[in-house]
């Protein structure tokens, strides 16, 4: 199984639909990571910051946007556009994105749409190229060594404790190191840390 | 089959012979030959033999009274002292040799990992050695001495941890994540060193999960049923 995580940006209103998705796609053990954002102008000012994979959409977010939603789909070439669709669209709008979901689509189908889109991604292009940490992953390992719990570094990096999990996970599977004293040999050997 | 052909498919199983101390020119000697001729009960032999070649008995195919279990002991104590009189030492050694050459401050963590490690290992092997092993002679003369009569397979079967994921890390951490440059020669030989013992440790540990276990299991309920 591919080992690297997607990450995914939601534009949608509604939370109940926005915790049904991220709880569905968690459930398949895949490494998604969920961002959400109130508005598409907020999409737009972060897309530098973190490189998305997949955005999926409430189509109404883009109403009446569709200059600028088309700017962005322009600036981010490699990332999959999907539709979260629950009423009534023009399809000259819904034509805009690579895929629609409806909400009442089976959940195996939505979750074989975004497995699709998975490999379509970036992510699945470079597979085996790198099993370097990335920044994120170093920063949980580094605070692993200082002993801190799950929770505490939840609360640290402003991230969930799911998340937290995600890393630790994504660590193990990296370095093929799993317990805490060979990690921190390891973050010896990456000078992530320094020997007292 | 004669003994020596299987040696040459399974050059592992040398390890199994010396552990009954089964040193002679093998020539065509057969293993019920081998097993008459060093007193080794032939069933627990053989099963040896298929854990070393990747064969795991299950429940069903262990017949208990075939198997002598003080052979199986003498098996499991015998590795003990491999372990701890040779492979341990020689991979302190090598820990040692590359500390003068190499990064000091790596190695010195690579030497407390594997002390630490072996710390655990020890404490593994005191405790079956002191109480296992004791308890096991005791139930097969049929009088449980009174410090052991608290024991019982269920604790053994709780205690029975893991000894392998840490020296599995450090085999990864050699091999993934240090470099050792010029020291190439002395990173092979730990690596062998690690593996041999990592292959080891595990039948080690499956006779006593697959083998050990179930007999004295056996050896209990008999026991109790008179």
């Amino acid at each position: 199984m591919d080992r690297c995580h997607i990450n995914i940006a939601v534009l949608e209103p509604s939370t109940v639909l926005y915790e049904g998705l991220s709880t569905l796609l968690l459930k398949t053990h895949h490494h998604y990571y969920f961002y959400r954002f109130a508005d598409l102008e907020e999409l737009a000012a972060m897309y530098d910051g973190t490189p998305f994979d997949i955005v999926v959409a409430n189509p109404c977010m883009v109403q009446n946007k569709q200059k600028a939603f088309v700017r962005l789909k322009k600036k981010l070439p490699k990332v999959f556009w999907m539709a979260l669709v629950y009423s009534f669209y023009d399809n000259s709008l819904l034509s805009l994105f690579d895929t629609k979901l409806n909400i009442t689509d089976d959940p195996e189908l939505i979750l074989k749409c975004f497995k699709k889109a998975s490999i379509s991604c970036k992510c699945e292009g470079e597979k085996g190229k790198s099993k370097l940490l990335t920044e994120r992953e170093n920063e949980v390992l580094v605070a692993l060594t200082k002993g801190m719990s799950n929770k505490e570094i939840a609360d640290r990096m402003n991230i969930s404790v799911h998340t937290v999990m995600t890393h630790r996970k994504n660590i193990i599977e990296k370095t093929g190191l799993h317990s805490l004293p060979a990690l921190t040999m390891y973050a010896l050997s990456k000078k992530l840390i320094v020997f007292e | 089959m004669c003994m020596a052909d299987l040696v040459i498919e399974n050059p592992s199983l040398l390890l199994l012979l010396e552990h009954f101390g089964m040193e002679t020119a093998l020539n065509d000697t057969s293993i019920a030959q081998l097993c008459k001729h060093f007193r080794v009960n032939m069933p627990v032999f053989l099963l040896l033999c298929n854990l070393y070649n990747g064969f795991f008995p299950q429940g069903k195919e262990l017949n208990p009274d075939q198997f002598q279990m003080s052979d199986l002991i003498r098996y499991l104590k015998s590795s003990h002292h491999f372990y701890t009189s040779e492979k341990y030492p020689q991979i302190l050694d090598y820990i040692a040799q590359l500390y003068k050459r190499q990064h000091p401050k790596d190695i010195r963590q690579l030497e407390l990992f594997f002390r630490e490690y072996f710390e655990e290992v020890l404490e593994h092997l005191r405790y079956e050695e002191e109480i296992v092993f004791p308890y096991c002679c005791q139930l097969l003369q049929g009088k449980i001495e009174e410090g052991l009569s608290a024991f019982s397979s269920a604790e053994y079967r709780d205690h029975h941890t893991d000894i392998e994921t840490k020296l599995v890390d450090l085999k990864n951490f050699l091999l993934k994540h240090l470099s050792l440059e010029g020291d190439f020669i002395l990173k092979r030989k730990m690596l062998n060193a690690l593996i041999e013992l990592e292959n080891d440790l595990y039948i080690h540990s499956q006779a006593e999960e697959l083998v050990l276990l179930p007999l004295l299991e056996h050896l209990e309920l008999k026991g109790r049923n008179g």
